[in-house]
């Protein structure tokens, strides 16, 4: 998918938000389609089974109107964090302009991050993608919870964020983080755009 | 060296005003003149107000009138930086073969450390008395630079210092409308007057709040109001609860549709963060509008690059005046590869015909097909007049059993262009209808590319030609884009080394590419004892074919032709046919010549022709008899400097009248 089409006048940006299962992925989207204000979003989707295959993930569709003059439009996804759901996360990641990895910061759920970080490397080398340039956002998210049960930010950095890509402590449930996260995944995709490139095969 | 101009700062999007004008009228002048007006010229003014937008304008324009001028531009530390590594005389001679010196950023940097001021003075001073012109800027007038030197400061005073104001109202105004204009959007003059109406004395500033602005109104299908934009230029509400805050409204549903004006929804929101959404919004709509842009500083880019590598890039120019080109990229893309494909036709053109290295065509991705023709007139350039003669035709011959094997062969070599047969030489005695079959053969092949065919006689001519002028190479090149090649009387290049040196090379690129080539002697390979090793190899290499004297079936075909031709009633003797036929002949001329003495007897006497009086007319003749065709002995009467010459083609020494007469007549 070209990132930005200027003979259709169109820019269309697919963010998903990877990680381990119940790190808070869709809470992310949930928390951004209750701030979109009505006329600005679409309908949030959940996809279940498709044949004898079953394919589980969140779409949000964010429409942002005519950005000098092209037509702009963001789709959040999020991928099934559970193990098994190995080949719904290849299909989502497909054609992915940029992704946010969603870590939970519980220290129990800490190997489940690293786990999920590999495997999001494994698919992004499958479709062909340079990780070196791909544009990727942390969140280490659940930092509400008490000190004790959570690893710090620069702890979860030195043990996921090894790129130095940017990374954001979050509380998605109420809402901490997790425009900026959007923020900066959003620029890192855009600076991108003219290149035409870096997109997930 | 320094870094190109930025062709965006340019004099025609300078928004000249009252604060301004003096400096823009100083800089124009010391552009445009070739003689320095005011020298140096030294802008004044603060951050933001277009100093280095004017310096590079006056660079540019100078480019603009005079492409050969050497301009430079240096920030008065890079100024410094380099003076510091030169002799003075070095220093003097280095600055004084820049027509036009543009310093930007003056300011008194303890240079004493770095450059002695006096040095600075001479590079400056000697550029004046050689009237070449400096232009400086800086945010304080000359005379307070005593950082920069007492002498320096002097000396930059000793011009025009001209300053550039904060922008007033009407400047405000014009640069807020022609923002907005450039970009494709119109405020209300109420909304311009608002925005204008706000203290501002950077200009710089005051632009960077007119995109914020732009990118607003870009989004919203309501115009903005004057509260409103004062608001986002500010970023400080007024005191009238009425006037809402502006919000960013998109499209939801069709694409690029527009949805009325909305306020957020107070319940939607986090109460530490009023519009996340919007703050988010806000910056994709810079970072689109950003990266959106940025072709045209790309294309500005190349323009500089292929400009400086002396290509033409008007298509690139063409670009830039879009508003939104359909395929910025595909459109630089396509340009280069047009690049890359007229270096290469150059640089064939070039060696083909060096006189063409400086047609304007060579430097214009526009005129690739000029470009083209050029080429395919420098490869044919010296061949055009070698055609067949087009009366020459493979129709209007004989095919029999004795000559098929010629036919055949012919045909399939231009109709297969498989290169099984190529070249395809062509032995028979003079009169056995090698010339004709090489022309007919000359005809038959269209091809664009054209069909070369001419004599060894003259072959060898436009070698000695060539070879004189240096240019046998070039010569023997051009043979390439022939579509074929036909060559009659190989055996005239007996004493040409040169010639069959060439004709080697010619061999060599045109049986690799599967051109028919067809040539004719009138002897055997074996008995071309003059010719070198490297062109008999050649030659054996492909197909030989020996044309026989015209035997019995050929000379009645022909007879019959040549009666049918002639006989108004449509009915032909066949009996005098076939006496004529009975008659030896050693060439088709030599049957030719009977049959119209016959018809010339019978059309004296009025009569039809007879076998009787064919034999009254041909059998008291005493001819010379069928011709017996040796190279050494008959038809060879000695050899000449072109090579042997043929008794039939020596009217002049002709050994008897009849013979004479007879060719004559036919």
């Amino acid at each position: 998918m070209p990132l930005i089409n200027f003979s259709g006048r169109e820019i269309i940006c697919k963010l998903v938000y990877y990680g381990p299962g119940r790190s808070g992925k869709t809470t992310n989207l949930q928390y951004v389609h209750g701030r979109v204000p009505d006329l600005r979003r679409g309908q949030m989707v959940s996809l279940a089974t498709h044949g004898d295959r079953t394919l589980f993930f969140d779409f949000l569709p964010l429409d942002l109107g005519e950005i000098s003059g092209f037509t702009t439009r963001f789709q959040l996804y999020t991928v099934p964090g559970q193990v098994y759901y190995a080949s719904t996360r290849r299909l989502v990641l497909q054609g992915a302009d940029g992704v946010v990895f969603v870590a939970d910061s519980q220290a129990r759920r800490h190997e489940e991050n690293i786990e999920s970080l590999q495997d999001l490397h494994d698919n992004l080398l499958e479709q062909g993608v340079d990780i070196r340039e791909f544009p990727i956002v942390f969140q280490y998210n659940k930092q509400d919870l008490p000190r004790e049960l959570v690893l710090a930010p620069e702890v979860l950095d030195d043990a996921l964020n090894f790129r130095e890509a940017p990374s954001f402590a979050a509380d998605a449930l109420h809402g901490t983080g997790v425009f900026e996260t959007l923020k900066a995944a959003s620029g890192l995709v855009l600076k991108r755009l003219a290149r035409g490139n870096g997109t997930a095969a | 060296m320094s870094p190109p101009l930025n062709p965006a700062l340019a004099f025609s999007t300078f928004v000249v005003g009252v604060p301004n004008q003096l400096a823009f009228s100083a800089a124009r002048a010391a552009a445009d003149s070739p003689r320095p007006p005011f020298n140096p010229l030294f802008l004044v003014g603060a951050q933001g107000q277009g100093k280095t937008h004017l310096l590079q304008a006056t660079g540019a324009q100078r480019l603009h009138v005079d492409a050969t001028a050497i301009v430079e531009y240096l920030t008065w530390r890079e100024f410094l930086a380099k003076l510091k590594h030169l002799s003075r005389e070095h220093a003097v001679a280095e600055f004084n073969r820049v027509d036009l010196l543009l310093l930007d950023d003056l300011e008194p940097v303890g240079n004493a450390e770095v450059v002695e001021h006096s040095l600075v003075v001479a590079v400056l001073a000697s550029r004046f008395d050689s009237g070449l012109q400096t232009v400086c800027a800086g945010e304080m007038p000359p005379a307070d630079l005593s950082g920069a030197g007492e002498a320096v400061s002097q000396f930059l005073s000793g011009g025009l210092v001209a300053e550039i104001g904060p922008p007033d109202d009407a400047l405000r105004e014009e640069l807020v409308r022609r923002r907005a204009s450039a970009a494709g959007v119109s405020f209300s003059s109420s909304v311009i007057d608002a925005v204008a109406g706000l203290p501002c004395d950077s200009v710089r500033e005051l632009l960077g709040a007119v995109s914020r602005l732009i990118a607003f109104q870009e989004v919203s299908p309501v115009p903005l109001d004057p509260a409103q934009a004062r608001i986002l230029v500010t970023g400080v509400m007024e005191s009238d609860p009425m006037t809402p805050p502006p919000q960013m409204v998109v499209a939801a549903g069709d694409a690029g549709a527009r949805a009325p004006l909305a306020t957020a929804d107070p319940n939607e929101t986090n109460s530490g963060n009023q519009d996340e959404f919007g703050s988010f919004l806000s910056e994709v709509v810079a970072g689109v509008s950003q990266q959106v842009d940025r072709w045209r500083s790309r294309v500005a880019d190349a323009i500089l690059a292929w400009e400086a590598e002396g290509i033409h890039t008007a298509r690139l120019h063409a670009l830039l005046d879009q508003e939104l080109p359909a395929q910025p990229e595909a459109v630089l893309e396509r340009f280069e590869d047009d690049v890359n494909r007229l270096r290469a036709l150059a640089a064939e053109i070039v060696s083909l015909a060096p006189d063409l290295a400086d047609h304007e065509s060579l430097r214009d991705p526009d005129q690739l097909v000029l470009a083209e023709r050029l080429l395919e007139e420098a490869r044919t350039q010296g061949l055009r007049g070698f055609i067949p003669n087009a009366s020459l035709l493979l129709t209007d011959l004989i095919e029999v059993t004795s000559n098929r094997a010629a036919f055949t062969a012919l045909r399939e070599a231009w109709d297969t262009r498989d290169g099984s047969a190529n070249p395809i030489i062509l032995v028979g005695d003079s009169g056995t209808g090698k010339t004709h079959l090489l022309h007919g053969m000359a005809n038959h092949m269209s091809s664009e590319r054209g069909v070369v065919c001419l004599s060894a006689g003259r072959f060898c001519s436009a070698i000695a030609e060539a070879e004189h002028e240096g240019r046998v190479g070039e010569w023997t090149r051009r043979f390439e884009w022939a579509g074929g090649l036909c060559l009659d009387d190989l055996h005239l290049m007996a004493d040409h080394p040169v010639a069959q040196s060439a004709l080697v090379d010619i061999l060599d690129r045109l049986v690799e590419a599967k051109v028919p080539v067809v040539l004719t002697s009138l002897v055997p390979l074996t008995a071309l004892a003059e010719f070198s090793p490297q062109l008999l190899t050649r030659m054996a290499g492909g197909l030989v074919i020996d044309l026989p004297r015209p035997d019995r079936e050929f000379r009645l075909a022909l007879i019959l032709r040549l009666l049918e031709m002639a006989d108004t009633t449509g009915m032909v003797d066949p009996g005098l046919a076939d006496y004529l036929a009975g008659r030896e002949a050693s060439s088709i001329r030599e049957v030719q010549g009977a049959v119209k003495r016959v018809l010339r007897a019978s059309g004296r006497q009025g009569t039809a022709p007879t076998i009787t009086l064919a034999k009254q007319v041909l059998e008291s003749e005493h001819g010379p008899g069928p011709r017996s065709w040796s190279v050494a002995h008959a038809g060879v009467l000695g050899p000449t400097v072109g090579g042997t010459r043929l008794r039939e083609k020596m009217i002049d020494a002709w050994p008897d009248v009849r013979d004479l007469l007879n060719e004559t007549l036919d």
